[in-house]
């Protein structure tokens, strides 16, 4: 009789602070030793919270009440405390970034071991052998905010694994990757798997989960609704899945439809719809030109530079750019908007050479992390703020700014927060919020850098729509993304920069 | 793993690290000797010593950048230390002739107090990996109520960076960058988003940290063990000179 790892009898969780009902309702579930499950459904369906049940961080550290019986090896949630989960379960979050406790990656594989007390020499030992297992020997001793993504998740997956643990629980620790980090990590797991580890992980994008995964569970609202085998579940319609919330399990089609997309040839429209940006023999990059550089004949450590091929963008299309990490779409799209000079080349804007301080008053961007652009007191007043700031209006003016002001909050469902803090929104208000900025401003490039990394098919589908409303005004949009869904529903023209 | 295995590589693991004082040309010196310095540095500044005491204090203290792979930043500091002792000593000797070298002679004598501090300081968190300086301070013992904070901050300062350029941009791209006409207004619109972000990442970190048993109770070791070897012995009463020759020199 297989060892039955982790259970949940009957679990009813109520966060303390949750203004609607429970967040999970009368689960029951069963993870024998060696299994991968993958509890899945839309945001808010209660998958986060079973995976917070599991390694004892509900209800000790997020408060609520707890009916019924949640169970990690000898661990029961509630009755022991989240201390005691440490040696029993490895935990790895979403957010690569904000997941390490230590700067230098040598460290944090040393911590979970230094807070149990093990010998140096044993940890040091350990640190070396998983290191070499997982194949990230090139990880060892680096400063972990220079690593990229997929290698953090890497990091955390091995600093899950230093203390044995008897289960390992994941929350979508594929939300931010792109595909070549999604794939690597998918390999650290089926070692783990084929090292006869148990392993829950909590996901809406499910196209890495297969073959991974033994058995799925489907959540809806909090309750249970569907366990099915990996046969089973590679069986059920599509359609059910996306009304599900859920990701497609297979992408081969959107990446046959962005295939498609790049090939395409720009149709000749270029008397009604001239080009808003045009760029010629652009070179983008930094680093390496300072004057000490020069003086020394040495590049900077860290200096960086892309050909680009000439592209033109239009108002009223949605453009994607696609492309690895680290091969320059980021940095062509700082380069577009003037917060960076380009090594050689030109820009034009409406046919007109720019420089950076023109691009940048024609630009918006909007971050992956929205909370560096907000910086008002109230939504209103950050929409406000630079027709406040440039001042010198009289009273007529001011009037008709707050009518447009107004207006554009309605269109982009914000009108009732307006009195509201910026940094009480959540993510997805965050979004439209920095459009409506963009929008107040009349900019005509509008930038986003992945602004569906971790949201599940309803709220893609969400973000594609504004995306094409934005577009239909007459903005240009620039998405940065590797959301195959997203890029072959919503793009009009892919740049694919590898 | 067996346990013969596992043992194996215990051993190698001890044999590698104590291999580590000289490893890849660099000197690598106990940080407990380096946080020695600080309070030599201190010490120095509180007792208003000689020029020439000053001198030997400084260089002294740089001694772990230039031999730690730090030459560039140590020859930086350096160059500083010898700039301000010039406008020093050109202040003093030209005071009838060019009595408006005062300020600067003034000035310079302030930053020459403070001079010692700062390369002893940054000797101390230059050369030193993070992970051997939480080490000594476990040494010491310091209470977790004060290494958990530190450990904290060496985590955060390489990020404030980074998110600092973030909301310039964005306010370049706002067009609310004017930071001469408007001050106060400039430090709230990049300290807020920069203390939102922080607040938002200590939550995650937290949650993180607790599953990896940063609350549990107990004797925590370190991965890097630090023993005082004859190098150390010999930085620390080098160390020490400037004091010797403060006390001797009349």
């Amino acid at each position: 009789m297989t060892d039955i790892v982790c259970e949940l009898s009957d679990c009813t969780f109520r966060y303390a602070d949750a203004e609607s009902g429970a967040a999970l309702r009368n689960a029951t579930l069963r993870v024998r030793a060696g299994e991968v499950v993958v509890l899945t459904g839309r945001s808010g369906c209660g998958k986060t919270t079973v995976t917070r049940m599991l390694n004892g961080l509900a209800p000790e550290h997020f408060a609520g009440q707890l009916d019924g019986r949640a169970r990690t090896a000898d661990c029961i949630a509630g009755d022991t405390s989240v201390n005691n989960y440490v040696t029993r379960v490895g935990s790895v979050f979403q957010n690569p970034k904000t997941q390490y406790f230590h700067a230098n990656s040598s460290d944090e594989l040393a911590f979970p071991c230094e807070n149990v007390g093990m010998e140096p020499a044993q940890i040091r030992a350990r640190i070396s052998e998983r290191l070499r297992e997982f194949d990230i020997e090139h990880l060892r001793d680096r400063s972990i905010i220079q690593l990229s993504g997929g290698q953090q998740q890497q990091l955390a997956v091995a600093a899950a694994t230093m203390l044995d643990p008897r289960a390992f629980v994941l929350d979508e620790p594929t939300g931010n990757l792109d595909a070549d980090a999604i794939e690597r990590l998918r390999t650290m797991l089926m070692q783990l798997k084929c090292a006869g580890n148990t392993i829950v992980i909590a996901e809406h994008r499910l196209a890495w989960c297969a073959g991974l995964a033994d058995r799925y569970v489907l959540f809806d609202d909090g309750q249970i609704i569907g366990e099915y085998s990996a046969r089973e579940f590679a069986a059920l319609p599509a359609q059910q899945l996306r009304d599900q919330g859920l990701r497609s399990r297979d992408l081969s089609e959107q990446q046959q439809r962005i295939k498609r997309i790049i090939a395409q040839a720009e149709s000749a429209e270029t008397i009604e719809n001239p080009a808003l940006l045009s760029t010629k023999n652009l070179v983008v990059g930094y680093g390496g030109r300072g004057l000490l550089a020069h003086i020394t004949h040495r590049r900077a450590k860290n200096a960086f530079a892309r050909e680009v091929p000439d592209a033109e963008l239009r108002g009223g299309r949605i453009i994607g750019l696609m492309g690895c990490n680290g091969a320059g779409k980021s940095t062509f799209a700082r380069t577009i908007c003037g917060l960076g000079k380009p090594l050689s080349g030109e820009i034009l804007l409406d046919g007109k050479l720019a420089k950076p301080a023109k691009l940048a008053n024609n630009a918006a961007m909007v971050m992956q992390d929205v909370n560096y652009q907000l910086f008002a007191d109230s939504v209103r007043e950050e929409v406000m703020l630079e027709t406040e700031m440039r001042g010198g209006a009289d009273a007529a003016d001011m009037c008709s700014a707050r009518e447009r002001c107004d207006e554009i909050l309605r269109e982009l469902d914000l009108l009732e927060f307006a009195d509201r803090h910026p940094m009480s929104l959540s993510g997805g208000q965050k979004q439209r919020l920095a459009i409506a900025t963009a929008l107040m401003a009349r900019k005509q490039l509008v930038v986003l850098d992945e602004p569906t990394s971790g949201l599940d098919y309803t709220h893609m589908m969400q973000v594609g729509e504004l995306l094409r409303r934005l577009a239909d005004r007459g903005v240009c949009v620039l998405v940065i993304t590797h959301d195959e869904e997203l890029a072959a529903h919503f793009c009009d023209r892919i740049l694919r920069f590898d | 793993m067996s346990d013969a295995a596992a043992n194996a590589a215990v051993l190698r693991a001890q044999e590698q690290h104590t291999a580590a004082t000289v490893a890849r040309g660099r000197l690598v010196i106990d940080p407990r000797v380096k946080l020695c310095a600080l309070v030599v540095a201190n010490l120095m500044m509180f007792l208003h010593v000689s020029p020439m005491v000053q001198t030997v204090g400084v260089l002294i203290f740089a001694l772990p950048m230039l031999l730690g792979g730090k030459a560039l930043t140590a020859a930086h500091m350096l160059g500083f230390y010898a700039i301000l002792r010039a406008v020093d000593w050109a202040s003093v000797t030209f005071a009838g002739s060019a009595p408006w070298l005062h300020f600067f002679g003034a000035s310079a004598t302030g930053l020459l107090l403070m001079l010692p501090c700062i390369v002893a300081g940054m000797s101390a968190f230059c050369t030193t990996r993070p992970g051997d300086l939480v080490a000594a301070l476990r040494r010491l013992r310091l209470p977790n109520a004060i290494i958990i904070p530190a450990i904290v901050l060496l985590r955060f300062f390489p990020t404030i960076a980074h998110d600092y350029r973030m909301i310039r941009s964005s306010m370049k791209l706002r067009g609310i960058c004017g930071f001469w006409r408007h001050p106060m207004r400039s430090l709230e619109y990049v300290l807020v988003p920069l203390l939102m972000n922080a607040a938002n990442v200590a939550r995650d970190l937290t949650v993180s940290a607790l599953t990896k048993g940063m609350g549990l109770q107990g004797n925590r070791s370190s991965a890097s063990e630090l023993r005082m070897r004859a190098a150390d012995w010999f930085a620390l009463a080098l160390i020490c000179a400037p004091m010797l020759l403060h006390i001797l020199l009349p």
